[in-house]
Parts: structure tokens; C-alpha cells; sequence
């Protein structure tokens, strides 16, 4: 895995290839929309969607965790993607990869975790409501901004999308504004909201197993509107909003 | 009875009309009445719906039955056409005072009427693939279709090549399981493989009777030619310099079609008419696949009825306007392929036997050489095949669960009954084992799908018990065609239109761009709809959209190859000289032998130029593959630009072709390794797989009811891909995308075909001062720029510098 160092107003960040983002500070690793389950809700739901992404994304999370040693890990939402996804082979997984997970694990509750108010025993999480403040940064799901705190947030999915001629990559990014820092979905199934980075802005988008920090001094454009993290089509101001 | 009483009512209703059946019209009644099927294949406008409706209908009358039995189905692949269709149909029983029902049943049919038809189906039902699919996932399935005696499926020359074709064949052999009378009769414009065609129509057990009309009808092409060639464009595709010209010759007394290739061709001409002619404002018509469908049937309406007369359009209305004859068609730019060209032409006149009459509208000088091409190929009979499409498997597992939803199936009786189909004649046990497979557990791998239950075996019989299965299937089952576009509508208004998403992806609030013939400013998107104002500002942005550029057909081109090498005395060919002379000057005019390429170092870097005139998808291939190959020699990264003529590759200035150009260069050894290298099949297969992904039903396009549930479905076909990539390699529809992107996006076919010839031909290189006529329109088209040997990190890189610059 390949990080990247990075300051914005003031504070020290450290994104991660594999769609993490580690606080040297709080010496807390962060990761957002993993959505375990998806393809199983899928295959509920009469959808033929392979799994195997479950094991594949919860051995990156470890292996994220290992990599900074890191003594919490908090999700900023979505950890599992629908109640009909969590099945006994989940909650078994999951429990298998529990040890490896740090030694503090929180899930701030996200649109998707209503199965989770109580999460398995075995999980041994701790499920917070809506927010979680650490130091001056206010972490939460729904990228709202707060008074007085910096927001660490995820829910949209943000993605960068470079075009040239027939040549178009998607690529999740992580997207720092004056009031809020978006994560990228952790997870290897999730689509992407594209963002126009604007002056002032800090993007660094991830590729494959690297990262390449884009800087924002290029044209500032209105251009806003893509399909969302939910398929619909909506702005970024709306999100935030909601 | 004799064949002559069965018949007498009918005749009788021909003489009442002031009519007098044709021979093939005659042919095909009493070729039913004998129990056979088959395949009519007459010009457009001929009079084929009565050719192959008034046997069916001569035999109920018969029959002496009033009854409650569905006798007839006619299929039509265009819903916008079955109400004229039906009211063709009603026609003779009106007027004879028959007691039988005709009824349509389409995806625009009121549910309230459906349910109806669901407990007393209509004698004649007037229907469209989907719907009739449909109809097959009801356990009523068999008691409704057990006793029809004819299907008579429509234009089919526009729907065997395609899925629709193929569900089409999939629900026919089905029906005669069910029905031992049915005979099917297939109606067709002309086509080059009637046989393939017949035999796909009617299945592998029948042989199909083949019946064609005495008489083609003559047709006069007439080409408006520019007073002289120095002014007329080498390149580009609007043509709007002969506009003045167009003007003149067009008169609004007459209704007229104008043909253009694509939607913002036919965008630009509405709009240059309209502001030519303002005062033939209300005669003038814009009709194409993006517009709304109620406009559209306006628009086809005011043709029917006269209250308009000037129509641009696009192939939207190759189809359907069977019963609107025009006065006149104009066909802007290349046609593409000889057999549309004359389907269009068909359109005009339209009473048997009379010419159709053609205005071609060439839109720069080398369409002046195919329009010669087409002449030759019209003179020698020659047309275009319509190959269709074999076994895909998305389109027979969707099939599958269809049935599985009706009356069940099992599963020796279905592999022999896909057997009877031309489609899946060749289908192997294996194969059919792995559709089965999907469809019941989603995939061979069955530990990857623990969750999904689709369809089960229940005593040997594949059924589906789950009712939201059920459900869903049947939401999402009219998907074939269906492709991923926006509405656009005013702001809390009617809808005006349908456009892909690319194009509204671009638009900024307050952008002025020109749709369905309107000046609209972009407000907001709202839920799949791009809302719209009347824009008062001025703008110029015209949508562009993907997929419209089909390249000419490949006998077309080999009639254009033609009409380069041998001289002939058309004006087309005397205004074209002066340019080939100039090609000549500068370069070489090549001959039946020869293959031109071209080398000219400009401030781009190093050009080559090659022109084989195979169109422009095979030269897309080729142009990957030389790059590939040269590639090897001397390692470089090349832009490629292909057109209908030829291609081009762009390296940097010092490159060495001279040294690199040799015959093994287009050998056609080693070409499926070579292409795989040059090309980035995973992103193609991606694209292919979209459709395929809705076919068979992985991606949703819709969800009944609860639209929560529906959100959580939502993934698109890529990422899904990307999934199948991870934790499925092997995965039997993952293989067909691939597939899909050999056999029909790279023409692999006519790629091999291609290169066989180049590889014979000898090769005239010329070393050019500037860029010739034939090299010119690549240079300033430049269709497509892809570079070869990039890793992510380098495609990122150059992506970034042009980041931002849209």
C-alpha cells in the first residue's frame, strides 16, 4: 500500500492507497462505505452478483490497519450495505477478521446500517448514533459542515473523472474542502459521484495501488451534476444537505 | 372448398377497393392455405401486410367460426406503428362484416386494457417482441396461444440481426410447441441472405416457401451536384453547402423525407431550414430516436394527414411509416449501406410498381464516389446480408426465466425445442447446462451465489415460485432495446425528449444547446430529467451523440472500391476528377492491385496514412493492429484516427515507417494476439457488457414498488464487470461480452477478410508535401485518439494535462 502525507489547514493527513485515511494524531485510521454484504443483497433480491468481495475488502481493511499499526479504527458509515446482505456467513467473516481490526473499532451509523443498531456480539463494535467528535474534527456519515469543527465524512463516494478524447478513467478520490474532508468508499463494489475540484480544494485520487494528488488551480467550473453513491442524480450541495 | 372459395370473399374485397391482387399476393395466400410458412420478400410498400394477412383471415371466414381463440398474432418491432397496423387490419373485417376482434397489446396499451385482454384475448392481436415475451411468462401462456393458426412478423429484415430478432425466434419456436396450426409468415424488405433470413423466421424443422414480386420497382437516383468542385468541402459531414441548392429544389406542397445519418446532422438541417424558410415554419418536421414519442407520432400523424410536409429524420423512421407514402425522399450524406439507401427510397411514391425516386445531397467529394458505387451496385441486384446474431446467452437466459415464469419448462424438451431455432441451433449441451446454471444459481461457481434463488427444479420442471421475482422479471424484461438516456422536459412540463446522459453530463446551468429542434437553456437535473427553459439567448451547442457514426457496409465499400478504379461517365464522377486529379498530383490514385499509403511530416509529428476504403469500424481494428506491429520494431506511442476511407497513425516526428513498411505488416497471422495487444478489450467488453447485463437481467432498470429497495440495486454494468473480473473470471456472460466485441464491435470477420486482400495487394508508398484529398478528412477529423503501451500511472499523467481544458 502506498500513502501519501498530506496538510490542509494546519492539520496532518495520511491517505492511504487503499482508501484509508490515517490521523497520526489520534493515531486513528479511518474508513468509509465499505458496504459488506452488497453482493449477497444482490443475490436476494434475484440478482446473480458474485461475492467474494466481503473477504477481499475486510483483508485490505487488516491489512490498512497493520500497515499503521493503528489503535482505532472508525467508519464513517455503511458498513454493511442492507439488512438482507448480513447473513450468517457475514457475521461469521467478520468475526474471523475481528482481531486484526485494531483494538477499538466504531461504526458511525450510516443511511445503510439500520441492521446494525446492535451489531454481533462477536463484532465487538461500538455503534455510535450520528457523530463522533476526536480533537477539533467532527466525524460523521453525511457530510454536513459543523461550527467549530473540521467534518471527516464519506456517503458520497467522490471520484475524479480525467477525460481525453475516447480515454476516460473514474477514480475515487479523497476531496478536502475549507470545511470538509470527504473519504472515498472503501469498498471494491461501490460506484462514485464525480466532484469538480475548485480553487482552495485539495484532491488526491487514487489509483490502482497509488496515489496521485491533482491539484485544483485548473478552471473553476459549476459542472457538478454525475450519478451519486444511490444512482440518482443529484448535486453535491444537495447531498449534503440531506 | 376449393382454395378459389376460400379465397372468393377476399377477391371480392380487393375488386370493392378498386384493387387487383398481385401474383405474390395470390402466391402467399394459397402457400398458407397449404400449410406452409415462409418468407415475402417484396420492396418496401408493395403491399405485403395484405399478402400475408389475407390468407389467415380467408381461413377463419372458412371456418365459420365466431369464436373466443387468438388466431392471428402480427408482430411489428415498432410500437408506434401497431395502431396503423391495426387499423390496416380491421379494414377487410369492417368492410366485410366479419365478427372477428383485432386488438394491439404494447408496451403503450392501458393496463385497463390488458387485464382484459388477459381473460378474452382478441382474435387478431396487433403486438411487439417484448409484449408478446411477455405474454409467455403467464401461466395462461398455453390457453391463450393453443390455437393459432398464423404469426406474421414484420420488417423483419430490421429485427433478425438483432436480440429482438433473436427473442423473436426464441418466442416462436415456443408458440408452435404450444399451437400444431401455427404457420409463420415472415415480411421483408429486400436483403441479401433471404434464405438466412427465412429460415430464422420459420425455424430449422419447416422449409420456408420464398416468395418475391415479379416487378422491382425502378428507382432514379439523382444526385445535386455543386455548381463546381474547387468550393466543395474534401471533408467534414454537415453538407450545409449545398443548402441553397436544397432549398430551391424543395417544394412544401410535396411531402418530402430528408434522411440525414445521425441526430445532430439532422438537428443542424432542421434548424438551417427553418432559418432559411421561416415561412414554411409550420410544414416543417424533426423526427428522431431522441425525441419524445408522443412528438414523434405528431410528427407522423401530420405526414399521414398532410399538415406537414418537410420531415428531417434519421433512420428513426426507416421504420413505420408504411402506410404514410411521401412524394419525395432526400438522403443526406452516405447512406451507408446500398440496401438502406433503397429502403429509403422506397419510402417515395409508394404505389406498386411505380419508380421511387431518390434526391441524394452528397456532403463532401468522396461521397461523390460512393453514390457511384451504389448506382453499380443497385444495377448488378447486389445488396447487403443481414447476418444474424448466434446464440448469445443473455438473451436466452432471459428467455429461460420466461418460461420458467409460464408453464415451466424441462429441460431435455427445451434444449430440443432451442435446437429448432436457427439462433441456437448449434448450442451445445454445455452450453445450455451453464444458462441453466445461471439462471438457477447464478453462475457454475455455485459458492460464489449463496443467496440467489432464481429459478428452482421442482420434479424435473424449471419453474419460479418467488413472487418478486416474478415481479421484477416482467418489470425488466422490455430492456433489449432500452439504453441508458435522461429525459428532457421543461420545468414543470412536458417531457420534449430522450438524451444520453455524456451529453447533459457537459451542461452547465444556463447552457444554450439545440434539441428536438428547440433552443433550450439547461436549468437543473432533477431525477433523471434534465430540466429545460425556452432559451432566449443564442447558442450553438448541438448534443452529440454516441454510436451514430455506422461505418459503410462492406459491399459498399467494395462498390466504392470499384468506382475509384474503373472510370465511368456519371457527373458525379466528371465533377469528382478534378479532385481525384489532384489526388493524383499530389500522390497516387490507387488501382484494384494497389493499397496507398501515404507518409507527410507536419507539425503533429510523423502522419501515415492507409487507405483500403473498408469503413471505418475494420479500419479502427486495422489501424490498432499496425500499431501494434510496429510497435514491436520501434516502440512509440501513436494517435489513431480512422474514417470511412482509410486511417491514420500520428508518431512522433523522427519516426522510421519508411524503414518498418513491409508486406508482413498486414499478415493476417497471429491477428487475434495482435489485436488483443493493440486494443484495450476489457474496456470494449466493459461497454458490451452494459447491454448484456440488462438482457439477462443483473442490472435492474427498474424496481417495483418499493424504491428503496430499488436504490440498493443499483450498480452500474461496469463496476459489475469489474466484480465478474474479481470473484467470477469465467462467468458465461463476462465470455459473451468479449465475444461481442470480436464478432460485432471489431468486424473480426471483415478485419480477416480485410487483411487477406491487403496482404495480396501491392503496396504504393508515397512520401506527401502536404495532406492529399483522401488524407485530409482524417487529418481534421480526428474520430478517435488512443495511445498503445500506457501503465495507469502514465494514462493519468496525460489525462491530467488535458484535465479541466473542456
Amino acid at each position: 500500500m502506498k500513502t501519501h502525507p498530506f496538510q490542509h489547514l494546519g492539520r496532518t493527513f495520511i491517505a492511504g492507497s487503499e482508501k484509508t485515511l490515517y490521523l497520526p494524531d489520534q493515531d486513528t485510521l479511518l474508513a468509509a462505505d465499505i458496504h459488506l454484504g452488497k453482493a449477497e443483497t444482490f443475490q436476494h433480491f434475484g440478482l446473480a452478483v458474485p461475492s467474494g468481495a466481503a473477504r477481499v475488502d475486510l483483508q485490505r481493511l487488516a491489512d490498512a490497519v497493520q500497515h499503521f499499526d493503528a489503535k482505532r479504527l472508525i467508519i464513517l458509515g455503511d458498513l454493511v450495505h442492507a439488512a438482507e446482505g448480513v447473513t450468517q456467513d457475514l457475521i461469521q467473516l467478520f468475526a474471523n477478521f475481528r482481531p486484526k481490526l485494531a483494538d477499538e473499532l466504531i461504526l458511525i451509523r450510516g443511511n445503510h446500517d439500520r441492521a446494525l443498531e446492535r451489531a454481533p456480539d462477536s463484532w465487538r463494535m461500538e455503534v455510535v448514533p450520528e457523530v463522533l467528535p476526536l480533537g477539533d474534527l467532527l466525524l460523521r456519515h453525511h457530510p454536513e459542515p459543523a461550527k467549530d469543527f473540521y467534518v471527516l465524512a464519506g456517503h458520497v463516494h467522490p471520484v475524479v473523472l480525467l477525460k481525453d478524447g475516447r480515454d476516460a478513467l473514474r477514480l475515487p478520490c479523497f476531496h478536502f474542502t475549507d470545511n470538509l474532508g470527504y473519504l472515498p468508499a472503501f469498498s471494491s463494489m461501490a460506484g462514485g459521484f464525480a466532484i469538480q475540484p475548485e480553487p482552495g480544494t485539495q484532491t488526491i485520487v487514487t489509483a490502482g495501488d497509488d496515489l496521485v494528488p491533482l491539484d485544483a488551480e485548473h478552471e473553476v467550473s459549476t459542472k457538478r451534476k454525475q450519478t451519486g453513491p444511490h444512482g440518482k442524480d443529484t448535486s453535491l450541495e444537495k447531498l449534503n444537505k440531506a | 372448398m376449393s382454395y378459389h372459395e376460400i379465397l372468393q370473399p377476399i377477391e371480392r374485397w380487393f375488386q370493392q377497393k378498386g384493387w387487383t391482387p398481385q401474383d405474390f399476393q395470390r402466391e402467399t395466400w394459397t402457400a398458407f392455405l397449404d400449410g406452409h410458412s415462409g418468407l415475402v420478400q417484396v420492396p418496401t410498400g408493395a403491399g405485403k401486410t395484405y399478402a400475408a394477412y389475407m390468407g389467415p383471415l380467408a381461413e377463419l371466414m372458412a371456418l365459420d367460426r365466431s369464436n373466443d381463440d387468438l388466431s392471428i398474432v402480427f408482430l411489428t418491432p415498432l410500437r408506434a406503428t401497431s395502431r396503423d397496423i391495426e387499423a390496416a387490419l380491421r379494414r377487410p373485417i369492417e368492410d366485410l362484416d366479419l365478427p372477428f376482434t383485432v386488438e394491439s397489446r404494447t408496451g403503450d396499451t392501458s393496463s385497463y386494457r390488458k387485464a382484459k385482454q388477459k381473460k378474452q384475448m382478441p382474435n387478431v392481436l396487433v403486438t411487439t417482441p417484448e409484449s408478446l415475451s411477455l405474454l409467455l411468462t403467464h401461466k395462461e401462456a398455453y390457453a391463450w396461444f393453443c390455437r393459432l393458426r398464423a404469426v406474421i412478423v414484420d420488417e423483419w429484415h430490421e429485427l433478425m440481426h438483432s436480440k429482438r430478432g433473436i427473442q423473436t425466434e426464441l418466442v416462436l419456436a415456443r408458440l408452435r410447441g404450444y399451437a400444431s396450426d401455427m404457420r409463420t409468415w415472415a415480411l421483408s424488405a429486400t436483403l441479401g441472405n433471404p434464405e438466412e433470413a427465412a429460415r430464422a423466421a420459420v425455424g430449422e424443422l419447416d422449409k420456408p416457401v420464398m416468395i418475391r414480386a415479379a416487378l422491382p420497382r425502378p428507382l432514379h437516383i439523382e444526385t445535386l451536384l455543386p455548381e463546381s468542385v474547387d468550393s466543395f468541402p474534401w471533408a467534414g459531414h454537415l453538407g450545409l453547402h449545398l443548402l441553397p441548392k436544397l432549398l430551391d429544389w424543395l417544394n412544401p406542397e410535396l411531402s418530402t423525407l430528408i434522411f440525414t445519418n445521425t441526430r445532430s446532422q439532422a438537428e443542424r438541417w432542421y434548424q438551417a431550414l427553418r432559418f432559411s424558410r421561416p415561412e414554411w415554419e409550420d410544414r416543417l418536421g424533426l423526427h428522431h430516436g431522441s425525441i419524445d414519442r408522443e412528438e414523434r407520432t405528431r410528427i407522423e400523424e401530420g405526414l399521414n394527414n398532410g399538415n406537414l410536409s418537410l420531415v428531417v429524420c434519421t433512420a428513426s423512421l426507416d421504420l413505420g411509416v408504411d402506410f404514410a407514402p411521401v412524394a419525395r425522399v432526400v438522403q443526406i450524406g452516405s447512406a451507408k449501406g446500398v440496401a438502406r439507401l433503397l429502403q429509403r427510397a422506397g419510402r417515395s411514391g409508394h404505389q406498386p410498381g411505380k419508380a421511387a425516386h431518390l434526391l441524394y445531397v452528397p456532403t463532401h467529394a468522396l461521397e461523390l464516389l460512393e453514390i457511384q458505387g451504389i448506382r453499380r451496385a443497385i444495377a448488378q441486384g447486389l445488396m447487403e446480408d443481414r447476418p444474424a446474431l448466434i446464440k448469445p446467452y443473455d438473451v436466452l437466459s432471459q428467455h429461460l426465466v420466461t418460461c420458467a415464469l409460464g408453464d415451466g419448462f424441462e429441460p431435455g424438451e427445451m434444449f430440443l425445442e432451442l435446437q429448432t431455432t436457427r439462433a441456437y441451433a448449434t448450442l451445445l449441451s454445455d452450453e445450455f447446462r451453464a444458462v441453466l446454471a445461471f439462471i438457477e444459481h447464478g453462475g457454475d461457481t455455485l459458492q460464489a451465489y449463496p443467496q440467489f434463488h432464481k429459478v428452482k427444479q421442482e420434479d424435473g420442471r424449471y419453474v419460479v415460485q418467488d413472487q418478486r421475482t416474478a415481479k421484477l422479471h416482467r418489470f425488466n424484461i422490455g430492456t433489449i432495446t432500452a439504453d441508458a438516456s435522461l429525459k428532457v422536459a421543461y420545468v414543470n412540463g412536458p417531457v420534449i425528449g430522450h438524451v444520453e446522459e455524456r451529453f447533459v453530463a457537459k451542461l452547465k446551468r444556463g447552457d444554450i444547446f439545440v434539441f428536438a429542434g428547440k433552443r433550450l437553456e439547461f436549468v437543473r437535473m432533477k431525477q433523471m430529467t434534465a430540466q429545460v427553459r425556452a432559451a432566449s439567448r443564442k447558442g450553438s451547442l448541438t448534443p452529440h451523440w454516441p454510436g451514430g457514426r455506422m461505418p459503410i457496409s462492406a459491399l459498399l465499400a467494395k462498390v466504392l472500391r470499384e468506382a475509384l478504379y474503373h472510370h465511368q461517365d456519371h457527373p458525379e464522377r466528371v465533377l469528382i476528377q478534378p479532385i481525384l486529379e489532384a489526388q493524383a498530383r499530389l500522390s497516387h490514385v490507387p488501382k484494384d492491385s494497389e493499397l496507398l499509403m501515404e507518409i507527410f511530416t507536419g507539425r503533429e509529428g510523423r502522419h501515415l496514412f492507409v487507405f483500403p476504403f473498408e469503413g471505418a469500424r475494420v479500419h479502427e481494428g486495422l489501424a490498432a493492429l499496425l500499431a501494434v506491429r510496429l510497435g514491436r520494431h520501434q516502440p512509440t506511442t501513436f494517435a489513431i484516427s480512422a474514417n470511412d476511407y482509410g486511417f491514420e497513425l500520428l508518431a512522433p516526428k523522427d519516426y522510421p515507417y519508411l524503414d518498418l513498411l513491409g508486406p508482413n505488416l498486414f499478415s493476417p497471422e497471429d491477428l487475434e494476439e495482435d489485436i488483443r495487444a493493440g486494443m484495450n478489450l476489457s474496456e470494449l467488453a466493459k461497454r458490451a457488457f452494459r447491454d448484456i447485463a440488462q438482457i439477462s437481467g443483473l442490472v435492474l432498470q427498474g424496481y417495483p414498488g418499493s424504491p428503496k429497495t430499488g436504490k440498493q440495486l443499483q450498480m452500474s454494468s461496469g463496476l459489475l464487470y469489474d466484480v465478474f473480473e474479481n470473484h467470477d473470471p469465467h462467468h458465461l456472460l463476462k465470455r459473451q461480452a468479449e465475444r461481442e466485441v470480436l464478432e460485432d464491435q471489431l468486424e473480426q470477420t471483415r478485419l480477416v477478410t480485410t487483411l487477406k486482400r491487403l496482404w495480396q495487394q501491392s503496396h504504393v508508398v508515397k512520401e506527401v508535401s502536404r495532406p492529399t484529398p483522401f488524407g485530409f478528412p482524417l487529418v481534421i477529423e480526428r474520430l478517435s485518439a488512443r495511445l498503445s503501451y500506457e501503465s495507469l500511472k502514465e494514462r493519468i499523467e496525460r489525462l491530467k494535462q488535458s484535465w479541466g481544458k473542456k
